[in-house]
């Protein structure tokens, strides 16, 4: 019965069929090339992923664009949760370029510190 | 251009710690340390623990009830609970009964050198355990907790000071309270030795980096030390456990957008261990840390340092 309200229906306008059909075939487009971009968006991501250094004397920032294609990105580390809170968990990423720092923490420097060789003017130490 | 401008500079004793401030102004010198000095009270008179009539005091002897605190307190303890949920609870205020149970019940000066009682291990009752109406003023802490604001109040001050004597001088600013350092007011960098006790001058081994703007913190587990059955103790406490955090870092300095944010992420680090270069990474902070091996390790464009086992015996 409803097929044929439907048959009626396309028959008296039949451009309403034609643009579901159109409508369709976007969407199966679209769905397919957006399924094609997040396999290689996952891709690229696994491998710039960075493996977390363990090397003595190390700059970590260095780490950035050294990752090879094993080291998964997107572990939690573990390292804040605490205890006391339940909170605090943070998603890691390897230490890729996209790096976003968790939302509400602590904010970098306008400037990082740069190398001197002057003299002191003052002393940052432990008190 | 403070390199062809002359710098003023003074020195004092607060806190157990000393207080360096730079101006580089050499005529507001004695204003900006009047100034300096009067925010310093402000926030003792508000948070110092050890002072039985301060607004901290007050609300820790009436935890369980609830207490119309003073603005600055109010304000310390909006930090203080920021800077736990930034370092996911690693920073806690509510570790005072730790503290004191590991034997930081007083000024450092005047901590027994070498108590035969052993340490009790306390974990805090975490952060969220506080109660803050914003809108009233008011605080409520559970029965039986306290308050320990010594892991941002001295880098708040810093940070307090160095924007109102930028402000008021016009001119630019270092406040440094006992290597919680925050700069203001613009100019050329300012050239910080960071090492791992503040006042060792050349004696211990460091690096001198410019820093512009912002603040620069280093936490140490080398400094406030006392003695407890034989065993060397640390002010730095895991709110997780109670104890004094582990042995992987001898000090840790960070750079941040201001001093408490700087301060929060190097005492973090130090409760870490080694997690705490991957965490600070990823927070893009650039950072400093000393192993116990005397190890340096880098995070976030911090500059490089050609010797790089300097600590090493």
């Amino acid at each position: 019965m409803t097929e044929d309200v439907t048959e009626v229906a396309y028959q008296h306008q039949p451009s309403a069929r034609d643009a579901g059909i159109t409508k369709v075939a976007a969407l199966t487009v679209a769905l397919t090339l957006a399924g094609v971009a997040g396999t290689a968006g996952i891709g690229a991501a696994i491998a710039n992923a960075a493996p977390a250094p363990k090397k003595a004397g190390t700059d970590y920032s260095k780490n950035k664009t050294t990752g090879k294609g094993n080291q998964a990105g997107g572990k939690n580390t573990g390292g804040n949760n605490t205890g006391n809170t339940g909170g605090g968990g943070t998603a890691g990423n390897g230490g890729g370029t996209s790096t976003t720092p968790p939302s509400g923490s602590v904010t970098p420097p306008n400037d990082n510190p740069e190398s001197s060789s002057g003299d002191e003017q003052s002393t940052s130490g432990g008190s | 251009m403070i390199a062809q401008m002359t710098i003023a500079q003074t020195r004092f004793e607060v806190w157990g710690t000393t207080a360096h401030l730079l101006i580089a102004d050499t005529a507001a010198l004695p204003a900006a340390e009047t100034a300096l000095r009067r925010v310093l009270r402000r926030i003792d008179r508000a948070c110092n623990r050890f002072v039985p009539d301060s607004a901290l005091s007050r609300l820790n002897a009436a935890a369980g009830r609830t207490v119309l605190v003073e603005p600055m307190l109010l304000n310390a303890i909006g930090v203080a609970l920021r800077a736990a949920e930034q370092s996911g609870g690693l920073v806690d205020p509510t570790v005072g009964p730790a503290l004191a149970a590991i034997g930081y019940d007083r000024d450092l000066a005047a901590i027994p050198v070498d108590n035969p009682a052993p340490i009790r291990a306390l974990p805090a009752a975490g952060w969220r355990t506080v109660s803050v109406n914003d809108r009233l003023g008011t605080v409520q802490l559970l029965p039986g907790t306290s308050l320990d604001l010594g892991a941002t109040a001295k880098a708040l001050a810093a940070d307090l000071a160095a924007t109102e004597l930028a402000t008021r001088f016009g001119c630019p600013v270092l406040v440094n309270l006992g290597g919680d350092l925050a700069v203001a007011g613009g100019g050329e960098p300012w050239r910080v030795r960071v090492t791992e006790d503040h006042r060792a001058g050349d004696g211990l081994p460091g690096q001198v980096v410019s820093v512009r703007s912002g603040g620069l913190a280093t936490s140490s587990r080398t400094v406030r030390t006392w003695r407890r059955a034989g065993q060397q103790v640390h002010h730095l406490v895991d709110p997780r456990t109670g104890r004094p955090a582990d042995l992987t870092w001898r000090c840790v300095s960070v750079a941040a957008a201001d001093c408490v944010g700087a301060n929060v992420a190097a005492t973090a680090a130090m409760i870490l261990g080694p997690h705490a270069p991957l965490w600070l990474a990823q927070r893009r902070l650039p950072a400093r840390l000393v192993a116990a091996d005397g190890t340096v390790h880098t995070t976030a464009g911090w500059p490089s340092q050609q010797r790089a086992k300097e600590y090493a015996a």
